[in-house]
């Protein structure tokens, strides 16, 4: 790994001199926003860029790209990193637009916004997903919950595309699914309280028909009250009261997004749209307790790089 | 898998627990849009806060028996109190005779249980009405509204107040979500018993609401006078408010009416009708202040109006003479309470409650319009996680009270978690219970039917009774192997009652002195075993020795010596079959105790209880349905609360729809 950085940085630098104009921006960020999470995946993928031999002026950053500044950039790249469902849309909208890495978006975002713009757009784009993969999560399940053999699930509109999916992969596992829908038109609390039956765990998959602002604190206290524990999707999740879920960092992400863009300034050409490598699981150690459980989020984080055989 | 089932809430506060939300930055994404980095990034409000978090059952200062929903269920049981057969060290009765249904814990010193507390969502139902007694509580929640049952065995006045005593049972209702729907159910059966239920749920604009209402009746005990019956109608809302702030209200209106009395008896103690109607109000408020302390404050009233009365009906001058037991109390109670944690290791609960409790029963004060008494409670908890396997529980409670002055109850309790799913703890407490207004102030006479020529008193206090005065030490195992299907606990203890309070023997007037001084030792435990996610096993023993030192009397003594069986055991087995079918085999023993009006005789007592129950779910018209027959007492009738009721075989059908 160390040496892929050490002649990375050399290839980039050798690009920055030979093909960068003086003011040209050879990467251009798109963020759809300035709060702290966009902030900080920008922040760590221009950092990396630099450190790695692009010149800071060859990384620019921009918010949208409704400004003159934002068009320059989506003009000068030869890649562009959009941050963000909004960025996503807003690059694909011009035409043409350089190669785009699309980050900070879930894989069913992602997926919606090619399918919105079409085939011939959709080219030249790939994408690290925000969200994790179901063997990561079912994985993170069984570390940590090693008698847990029956998963809750609630689907809604959005997420049921993963149900096929994830029937299977629990059924490699010799686990059962425990499922309650909104879908039919059942209230959420129906639909939570069939998930909770006999289960040993809620697995929260994100959809905004469940896991909402109006619905995030029935659910959490339905299952505390169940003595179910909550794998959610998210570290605000586990520090409302879920009992742990695994993630990517915008921190995380922003270095994964720098990797990919160098490979392409590399290489001349997008990889395949991929799930996060970098990960990290959190845990409340409260709610932990609370149930009986003793969860280190450390240890569980490295076991689960372990065993997809990551440093 | 099965998770270590809830404890209180960590002090006082399982019914305090604050369900709060804080917005904490960003905006969580709305409802009905496609899943977005939002969903994944944004903030979520703190849901699970500080006070909600559960001790868990190997960090509680002291043994603690949980009795769930579907324990519940299973057991058959129409009567509260019925359920408590299975929690070590209780006694119960299903007699209206003294009291209402009553249960206690390790005995008592009358025929009114005072000396524990009994909490419904949080709300006090001791009632200070005659001697003071948690009788009238057992009445006031219909079993199928109760989510659980804690019952904190052993003095917890440092976390509860005075009441405290000797023991906390804390009854948690159906959180208001999770009853959304309608249900209904219909009990008959031998001895008169004719029971019916109806609930109904339902959201709007945010808000959850619940309305049940159940009547419960049946003959009672054989040899007992009347017959029983409680209707009850309560109201549950759950509302959100701004700043993730939350309201709980709830209301109630409850009547009981029973039986007591002797056929044979035209003097003292006729058999007559009494009535009991109890209204409450309740509100919680609840909001988490950040990620690590909340604030609850409770507001409660509550009424309680006894009607006892009969006519003295031995020819004389008294002849037809009003005798009038009947009183009118009102509670109202304030109690705030903020919990934080300080750090990782050490988590608070403080909080002070104002309590004001008016009785008005002008036969039983000789005229005096009332008797109030304000109660200001000071108390705090902490508990102190002081290394991975040594945790301190310290908590105190001051309270001052307005007829008593001040006292300063502590608790200490050392939880060593000696290997994982082992833990054993000691402790010690202090306890002071005041006495009832009956107690202290009581001045019975009578007047004859024109309200003239007064008797002597039969009953006379002077107000100078003082609280008695408890000092319990316990030494308690907890164990729940990680890997074992089972859990448990023992509990060695030393109860040491001193100014116990006792009505005199003998004399007239009767009056209540300061005189008992008793000492509780035995030891109890449970074990649940569950040995397949279909089976449930629950067993316990206790065995109480109480040597009484009473200068009141010998009868007195003999009463308060065996006022908890000297061995106890109740076993349950309960299991779910294939295609919806449960067997539930429940049977209890009692030995050597002794009952009301038995007096001068020595008699002890002894029982045994074999109840079976079998029933069948199944799907009725999209509905969820269950058809129950229980048989209650399949063996002989025994002798239930005095030596003049039986409590026969019943046989007892139950239909219950929920859609």
């Amino acid at each position: 790994m160390q040496a892929f950085l050490r002649s990375l940085r050399w290839c980039l630098a050798g690009l920055a001199c030979v093909l960068a104009p003086a003011w040209a921006s050879t990467v251009c960020v798109v963020s759809s926003s300035k709060v702290a999470a966009f902030q900080e995946a920008s922040d760590v993928l221009t950092q990396e860029l630099t450190r790695n031999g692009l010149a800071r002026q060859e990384v620019q950053v921009v918010l949208g790209l409704e400004s003159a500044e934002g068009g320059a950039c989506l003009q000068d790249a030869r890649i562009v990193v959009s941050l963000g469902t909004d960025a996503l849309r807003q690059v694909l909208a011009r035409s043409p637009h350089p190669a785009v890495i699309a980050g900070l978006i879930p894989r069913s975002g992602y997926d919606q916004v090619l399918t919105e713009v079409g085939k011939k757009t959709a080219a030249n784009v790939t994408a690290l997903y925000l969200d994790q993969p179901l063997s990561r999560q079912l994985d993170l399940l069984r570390l940590a919950l090693p008698k847990g053999r029956r998963v809750g699930v609630v689907w809604g509109p959005e997420s049921v595309s993963l149900q096929g999916a994830l029937s299977a992969a629990l059924q490699q596992r010799g686990m059962d699914l425990v499922e309650g829908s909104v879908n039919d038109g059942s209230p959420l609390i129906h639909a939570l309280h069939a998930a909770l039956q006999d289960s040993d765990v809620l697995l929260a998959m994100a959809d905004g028909a469940v896991y909402n602002s109006a619905t995030v604190s029935n659910i959490l206290l339905t299952s505390y009250r169940a003595r179910t524990p909550v794998v959610a999707f998210s570290p605000a999740y586990v520090k409302a009261g879920a009992l742990m879920a695994v993630h990517t960092t915008p921190g995380q992400a922003g270095l994964q997004l720098a990797g990919m863009a160098a490979h392409f300034l590399q290489a001349g050409a997008l990889g395949a749209s991929q799930y996060p490598g970098n990960f990290t699981v959190s845990t409340n150690d409260y709610v932990a307790r609370s149930l009986g459980l003793s969860l280190d989020a450390k240890t569980l984080t490295e076991r689960l790089y372990k065993l997809e055989k990551r440093p | 898998m099965t998770y270590p089932q809830f404890a209180v809430l960590f002090a006082c506060l399982c019914t305090h627990m604050a369900m709060a939300q804080v917005p904490v930055g960003a905006t969580t994404p709305p409802a009905g849009r496609a899943v977005s980095e939002s969903d994944y990034l944004a903030d979520v409000p703190t849901v699970i806060s500080v006070s909600r978090l559960a001790q868990p059952l190997a960090d509680t200062p002291g043994a603690v028996t949980i009795l769930d929903r579907e324990f519940i269920r299973m057991t058959g049981a129409r009567e509260l109190v019925d359920v408590l057969r299975f929690v070590p060290g209780f006694q119960t009765t299903t007699a209206y005779e003294a009291d209402a249904t009553t249960a206690t814990y390790h005995g008592r010193n009358d025929d009114f249980p005072n000396r524990i507390q009994v909490l419904i969502d949080g709300r006090s139902v001791y009632s200070s009405l005659l001697q003071g007694s948690v009788g009238v509580g057992w009445q006031l929640v219909a079993l199928d509204d109760i989510e659980r049952i804690e019952i904190l065995r052993g003095s917890n006045s440092a976390t509860y107040g005075a009441r405290a005593f000797l023991g906390v049972v804390n009854i948690v209702t159906r959180d208001v979500h999770d009853t959304q729907g309608a249900a209904a159910s219909i009990t008959r059966g031998e001895n008169g018993v004719a029971d019916a239920g109806l609930r109904l749920g339902w959201s709007h604009n945010g808000g959850a609401y619940r309305i049940s209402a159940d009547t419960a009746r049946s003959d009672g005990l054989e040899g007992a006078n009347g017959k029983n019956q409680t209707s009850r109608l309560q109201l549950s809302a759950h509302l959100a408010l701004e700043h993730a702030a939350e309201l709980e209200l709830r209301a109630g209106n409850v009547q009981v009416q029973a039986g007591r009395g002797d056929p044979a008896d035209f003097s003292g103690n006729s058999a007559r009708p009494w009535t009991l109607d109890s209204h409450f109000v309740q509100l919680d408020w609840r909001r988490a202040l950040d990620e690590s302390q909340d604030l609850a404050i409770n507001l409660s009233h509550t009424e309680n109006t006894l009607r006892d009365i009969f006519q003295y009906m031995v020819p004389g001058p008294y002849y037809m003479a009003p005798i009038d037991a009947g009183g009118r109390e009102v509670v109202d109670s304030v109690t705030a309470l903020h919990t934080v944690r300080l750090n990782p290791a050490l988590r608070v609960a403080w909080g002070a409650e104002f309590r004001q409790e008016d009785v008005m029963a002008p036969r039983l004060f000789d005229l005096t319009a009332h008797m109030a008494t304000d109660f200001f409670r000071v108390f705090g908890s902490a508990e102190w996680r002081l290394t991975d396997q040594l945790l301190l529980n310290a908590g105190a409670l001051a309270e001052q009270s307005s007829s008593d002055g001040g006292t300063l109850s502590p608790r200490l309790m050392l939880n060593w978690h000696a290997a994982p799913g082992h833990t054993l703890r000691a402790g010690a407490s202090t306890a002071f219970r005041p006495p009832s207004p009956y107690e202290k102030y009581a001045r019975v006479r009578y007047r004859d039917i024109n309200g003239q020529n007064p008797t002597p008193y039969f009953v006379l206090n002077e107000g100078t009774l003082q609280r008695e005065k408890l000092f319990s030490r316990e030494l308690g195992y907890y164990f729940a192997p990680e890997n074992g299907n089972f859990s448990g606990d023992i509990r060695l203890f030393q109860e040491q009652i001193t100014d116990g309070i006792s009505q005199s023997e003998g004399t007239s007037p009767d009056t209540y002195w300061n005189v008992a001084n008793d000492d509780i030792n035995g030891i109890e435990w449970q074990l649940k075993w569950t040995p397949s996610p279909a089976t449930r096993v629950q067993l316990t023993q206790t065995w109480t020795d109480i040597h009484a030192n009473s200068a009141a009397g010998s009868n007195t003594r003999f009463r308060m010596e065996h006022g908890a069986p000297r061995y106890a055991a109740s076993l349950a087995l309960m299991h779910h079959f294939d295609r919806g079918w449960n067997l539930s085999v429940m049977q209890q023993v009692s030995e050597d105790l002794a009952l009301m009006s038995t007096a001068g005789r020595g008699w002890l007592f002894s029982m045994k209880r074999t109840d079976l129950r079998l029933a069948k779910e199944f799907r009725l018209g999209g509905n969820q349905a269950e058809l129950a027959l229980t048989v209650q007492n399949m063996g002989d009738p025994y002798e239930d609360g005095d030596h003049k009721f039986l409590f026969n075989r019943r046989t007892l059908l139950t239909l219950k729809i929920e859609n």
